[in-house]
């Protein structure tokens, strides 16, 4: 049960992100990037409370982290930071296309961390936090 | 009932209490963001300087939080 409510707070952190063609057509070019900037914000939450481990209290905790995985998070956030600040640099269509695809890659990327680090042991400690076993 | 069975319940339980904890905080996340596209749109207008500054300013802490981390393993090794 634990693994698969882990399963699905990382799947929600990129559920959903992205734009359909109904928000394509009537989103601007700004809304459009402004959606996703957010969205890559709150996919990242999970991932930024696993690296600050106790710390945290939003969403996931962990007390332990591997920084071999936080080091993939922060190439990650850093990817997708550039990403935006290009796409807002010039908001057409085709620089959305390439933010889009990069979203997705990126957090595609940062799901299967997320897995990964799971796989790794994380569960439960006795103060009701999640924790390398 | 076995102990099989009562230990299946014991972690039907913890993950049900789990979710509770953290399940609000995600969804609630989700529904602001949700809810702060529907108003962009139903107003027909961009995102303010406001809007942007305060995903800046996430973005900015997600990133500075995890190159702590990085930065303080690299120190220590």
């Amino acid at each position: 049960m634990k693994n698969l409510i882990f399963f699905a707070a990382a799947f929600l952190a990129g559920c959903g992100v992205g734009l359909t063609q109904a928000e394509k057509d009537a989103l601007t070019p700004d809304q459009q990037i402004f959606k996703l900037a957010n969205e890559i914000n709150i996919a990242f939450e999970p991932a930024v409370a696993y690296a600050q481990q106790e710390k945290c209290t939003d969403v996931v905790v962990i007390a332990c982290h591997d920084v071999e995985v936080v080091k993939v998070f922060l190439r990650l956030r850093e990817e997708a930071n550039t990403a935006l600040k290009t796409a807002r640099a010039n908001p057409d269509t085709a620089a959305i296309s390439v933010l889009t695809g990069v979203v997705r890659r990126v957090l595609g990327e940062l799901q299967r961390e997320l897995l990964k680090a799971k796989s790794q042991g994380a569960s439960y400690d006795t103060s009701n936090r999640l924790a390398f076993a | 009932m076995t102990q099989a069975t009562v230990l299946l319940l014991l972690k039907i339980f913890d993950g049900a209490m789990f979710a509770i904890e953290h399940a609000p905080a995600l969804l609630s996340k989700w529904r602001g963001h949700l809810g702060l596209i529907r108003t962009l749109i139903n107003e027909q207008r961009d995102p303010t300087d406001a809007e942007w500054q305060a995903v800046d300013d996430t973005a900015k802490s997600q990133t500075d939080a995890l190159r702590a981390v990085v930065e303080a393993d690299n120190a220590t090794s």
